[in-house]
C-alpha cells in the first residue's frame, strides 16, 4: 500500500456513500470501516518513505502519522455518535471527503499545495449542515466565505518568499510574508472577529460538522503552520506573533463572556471551545515553552469537546425519543450524560483539576511576568462559560433529564464514560500528555513562537 | 475546428483592453442584478473572459481545465436555481416577506460604482510592480468586486459567486507566477466544491424557510 491510499480510500468511500445515501447502514458501516482501516494503514506504513503520485512527493513523518491516526480516530468517534444517536444522515459522506482531502494536506510535501487544498477540505464539510436549521445554514455560509478567502494571502506570501530566496538581503519581503500569514491563520482558526461562525453553525441543536472542525481542523491548521515555520524560519517575526497572540486573547475573552448570553447548550459548548482555542493560540505565540502548553491545551480541548458533544448528542437523542413516547420518569443514565457534558465544558473553562486548568497554569507561568492583566482576562472568560453552563444545564435538567426514561442505548453511554475517564486522566496526569507532546514536537519546540 | 478555435482565442486575447472593459461590465452586473439566472449568466461570461485573458500565459491544458470546471459550476448553479426557484416563488411567506434594503437595486448600483472607484483608486495609489497595469487592474477589480458581492449577498448562491470571483482574481495572479497543471486542476475542483456547497446551502435555506411559519424570523 502507498501513502496516497490514505487520501484516495476515504474519497472513494465518500463517493459511494453519496450515491447510496439513503442506505443508512451502508453509510455508517462503510464510514466507520474506512476510518478504522485508514488508521491501521497509517500505523503500518513506513515512516519517511517518499512516494510519488500525481507528480507530487508524499511523505509520512512521525508527527504526520500521529496526526493522521488522531484524525481517523476522532472521525470514527464522531461517526459512532452519529450512528448511535441518530443525528442527521448527511454527515458521513462530507466528513469522509474532508478526511480524504485533509490526509492529502498532511501527506503532501508541497506546502503551497497543502494550503490550497485546505479550504476545499473545509468547504466540503458545509454539505453536512442540517437542512432545517436556519442559523446553522447561516453559520455554514459564513464559514464557507471565510475559509476560502485566505488563498490570496497564502499565494502572495509564497510569491514573496520565492522572491526573498532570490534576494536574501531584502528583509522587507520576509517581513511582509510573515504579516501575510496572519490573516489566513486568523480566518482558518476562526479567531476574533470570525469566532462566531462555528457558534452560529452549532446553535440549532447539535451539528457534528462544527465539532469535527474544533477537534480536527484546528490541529491540521496548526500542523501546517508549524511545518511552514520550520521550512521558513524567517517567518518568525515577533510583531506578527504578537498580533496572533492578541487575536487569541481577544477570542478567548469575547467567546467566554458571550457564553453567558447563550441559551442553547451547544452554543455554550461552541463558546467554550473557541475560548480555549484562543488561549492555546496565545500560548503558542509566546516564548519557548509556550508551544508545549498550547499543544497540551489543544489535546485537552479535543477530548473535552468530544466528551461534551457526545454527551449532548445522546441527551438530544433521548429527548427526541421521549417526546415520541411521552415518558416522564427520571433515569440515572441521563444524569451521567449531563455530568459528562458539564465536565467537558468545565475542562474548557479551565476549572481545576481538569486539563484546561493545567494548560492555563502552564502558559500563565510563562506569561505572568510580562502580562499581569492576563489572570483577570482569563478569569472573566472562565466565569462567562461557567455561568452560561449553569444556565443551560438548568434548562437541560428540566427539559431533558427529568423527562427521560429507559431509552438511552448502552453504547453512547459507554463511549461517553470512556471519554470522561480520558478527560479526567489528562487533568490528573498531565505529565503523560506533556511527554507525548515533547516526544512528537520535540524538534519544533525550540522554534517557539510557532 | 481546433485550429480555428485557437486562432480565435489568440485574436481575442490580443484585445485585452476591451476584454477588461467586458470584465468590469460583467462584474458590475453580477453585483447589480438581483435575478440569480442573470447573475449566473454574468458569471459565465466573466469567467470566460478571464480564461481568454489568461490564454497566452496558461495554454491549452490549463484553459481546458478551467472550461470544464466552469461548465460543471454553471450546470450545478442552473440545476439548483431551476429546482428551487419555482418552490420559493410559490411560497406565500416569500411574497409577504419584506425585502431587506441590501437587495434593493439603487443600493446595488451604488455598491457597483463604489467598487469601480475603489479599484481605480487602489491601482492609481499603490505601485503593483512587477504586474503590468492591465493585469493589476484585472486582479484588483476581481478581488474588490468579489468582496462587494460577498458583502451584499442575500443568498448562498450569490455568496458562492462572490467566492468564485475571488478565486478568479487569485488565479489571474497565480497564472503569471508558476502555473502548474495539478494545482490548476485542484483549484478547479475546489471551485466545483464551493459551487456544490453554495448550491446545497441554497437548497437547505429554501427547505428551512418552507418549514418556518409565515412571518417567522429567518
Amino acid at each position: 500500500m502507498r501513502l496516497y491510499w490514505l487520501s484516495v480510500v476515504p474519497l472513494v468511500a465518500a463517493a459511494i456513500i453519496s450515491i447510496g445515501r439513503r442506505q443508512r447502514v451502508l453509510a455508517v458501516g462503510l464510514s466507520l470501516a474506512t476510518t478504522l482501516a485508514c488508521a491501521s494503514l497509517a500505523l503500518l506504513l513506513p515512516l519517511n518513505d517518499v512516494t510519488f503520485f500525481l507528480g507530487q512527493q508524499w511523505v509520512l513523518n512521525q508527527v504526520a502519522q500521529t496526526l493522521l491516526v488522531f484524525m481517523y480516530i476522532a472521525t470514527a468517534i464522531l461517526l459512532t455518535i452519529e450512528a448511535t444517536t441518530e443525528q442527521g444522515e448527511s454527515f458521513c459522506a462530507p466528513v469522509l471527503a474532508s478526511v480524504g482531502l485533509l490526509s492529502a494536506v498532511i501527506l503532501l510535501r508541497s506546502l503551497l499545495l497543502s494550503f490550497l487544498l485546505l479550504p476545499a477540505a473545509m468547504a466540503v464539510l458545509v454539505l453536512a449542515t442540517p437542512p432545517l436549521a436556519i442559523s446553522a445554514i447561516r453559520g455554514a455560509a459564513r464559514f464557507l466565505t471565510w475559509v476560502t478567502l485566505p488563498t490570496l494571502f497564502v499565494l502572495a506570501a509564497f510569491m514573496l518568499l520565492e522572491r526573498f530566496a532570490l534576494f536574501p538581503d531584502e528583509l522587507a519581503l520576509a517581513n511582509l510574508s510573515a504579516w501575510l500569514m496572519v490573516p489566513p491563520v486568523t480566518l482558518w482558526l476562526t479567531l476574533f472577529p470570525f469566532h462566531g461562525t462555528t457558534r452560529l453553525w452549532a446553535t440549532d441543536g447539535l451539528s457534528l460538522a462544527p465539532v469535527f472542525l474544533w477537534v480536527v481542523k484546528d490541529w491540521i491548521v496548526i500542523y501546517l503552520l508549524l511545518a511552514l515555520w520550520e521550512q521558513n524560519p524567517v517567518l518568525h517575526m515577533e510583531n506578527a506573533m504578537i498580533t496572533l497572540g492578541i487575536a487569541g486573547l481577544v477570542t478567548a475573552v469575547v467567546s467566554g463572556v458571550l457564553a453567558l448570553a447563550q441559551s442553547s447548550p451547544s452554543a455554550v459548548l461552541a463558546c467554550a471551545a473557541m475560548s480555549e482555542l484562543g488561549i492555546a493560540v496565545q500560548g503558542m505565540t509566546a516564548d519557548t515553552g509556550g508551544l508545549q502548553g498550547g499543544l497540551f491545551l489543544l489535546v485537552s480541548r479535543s477530548v473535552a469537546v468530544l466528551l461534551a458533544s457526545s454527551a449532548l448528542a445522546a441527551m438530544y437523542s433521548t429527548s427526541v425519543k421521549d417526546s415520541k413516547s411521552n415518558a416522564k420518569s427520571f433515569h440515572w443514565q441521563s444524569l451521567a450524560l449531563l455530568i459528562a457534558f458539564i465536565v467537558g465544558v468545565l475542562s474548557m473553562a479551565g476549572i481545576p483539576p481538569l486539563g484546561g486548568f493545567f494548560g492555563r497554569r502552564y502558559i500563565y507561568a510563562l506569561l505572568q511576568a510580562k502580562k499581569p492583566y492576563l489572570f483577570l482576562a482569563w478569569l472573566s472568560a472562565s466565569m462567562g462559560i461557567v455561568l452560561g453552563l449553569v444556565r443551560t444545564s438548568w434548562s437541560l435538567w428540566h427539559m431533558r433529564v427529568q423527562s427521560t426514561s429507559r431509552h438511552i442505548r448502552d453504547f453512547p453511554l459507554f463511549l461517553v464514560l470512556c471519554l470522561l475517564l480520558l478527560c479526567l486522566w489528562i487533568g490528573f496526569r498531565p505529565q503523560a500528555a506533556l511527554g507525548l507532546i515533547s516526544a512528537l514536537f520535540g524538534h519544533w519546540l525550540p522554534l517557539s513562537p510557532l | 475546428m481546433l485550429p480555428t478555435l485557437l486562432h480565435l482565442l489568440d485574436a481575442l486575447s490580443s484585445r485585452a483592453p476591451q476584454l477588461v472593459v467586458g470584465l468590469v461590465i460583467c462584474g458590475a452586473m453580477l453585483l447589480i442584478v438581483s435575478d440569480h439566472r442573470l447573475a449566473i449568466l454574468a458569471f459565465l461570461v466573466q469567467r470566460s473572459i478571464v480564461i481568454v485573458l489568461l490564454w497566452p500565459a496558461i495554454g491549452i491544458p490549463l484553459a481546458a481545465t478551467s472550461v470544464i470546471a466552469l461548465i460543471v459550476i454553471v450546470v450545478i448553479y442552473c440545476i439548483t436555481e431551476w429546482r428551487w426557484r419555482g418552490v420559493e416563488m410559490s411560497e406565500p411567506a416569500h411574497a409577504n416577506r419584506s425585502r431587506p434594503s441590501l437587495t434593493s437595486l439603487p443600493f446595488r448600483a451604488l455598491a457597483a460604482s463604489l467598487a469601480v472607484l475603489v479599484t481605480y483608486g487602489f491601482v492609481q495609489t499603490y505601485n503593483l510592480n512587477p504586474l503590468p497595469p492591465l493585469v493589476a487592474f484585472t486582479v484588483v477589480w476581481l478581488i474588490i468586486n468579489s468582496l462587494f458581492i460577498l458583502f451584499v449577498a442575500d443568498s448562498a448562491l450569490r455568496t458562492g459567486l462572490g467566492i468564485l470571483t475571488f478565486a478568479d482574481g487569485c488565479r489571474t495572479l497565480y497564472a503569471l507566477w508558476q502555473p502548474n497543471l495539478l494545482v490548476w486542476g485542484l483549484w478547479g475542483a475546489c471551485d466545483v466544491l464551493v459551487a456544490l456547497a453554495a448550491s446545497y446551502l441554497r437548497s437547505a435555506g429554501v427547505i428551512a424557510a418552507k418549514s418556518q411559519p409565515v412571518g417567522g424570523h429567518e
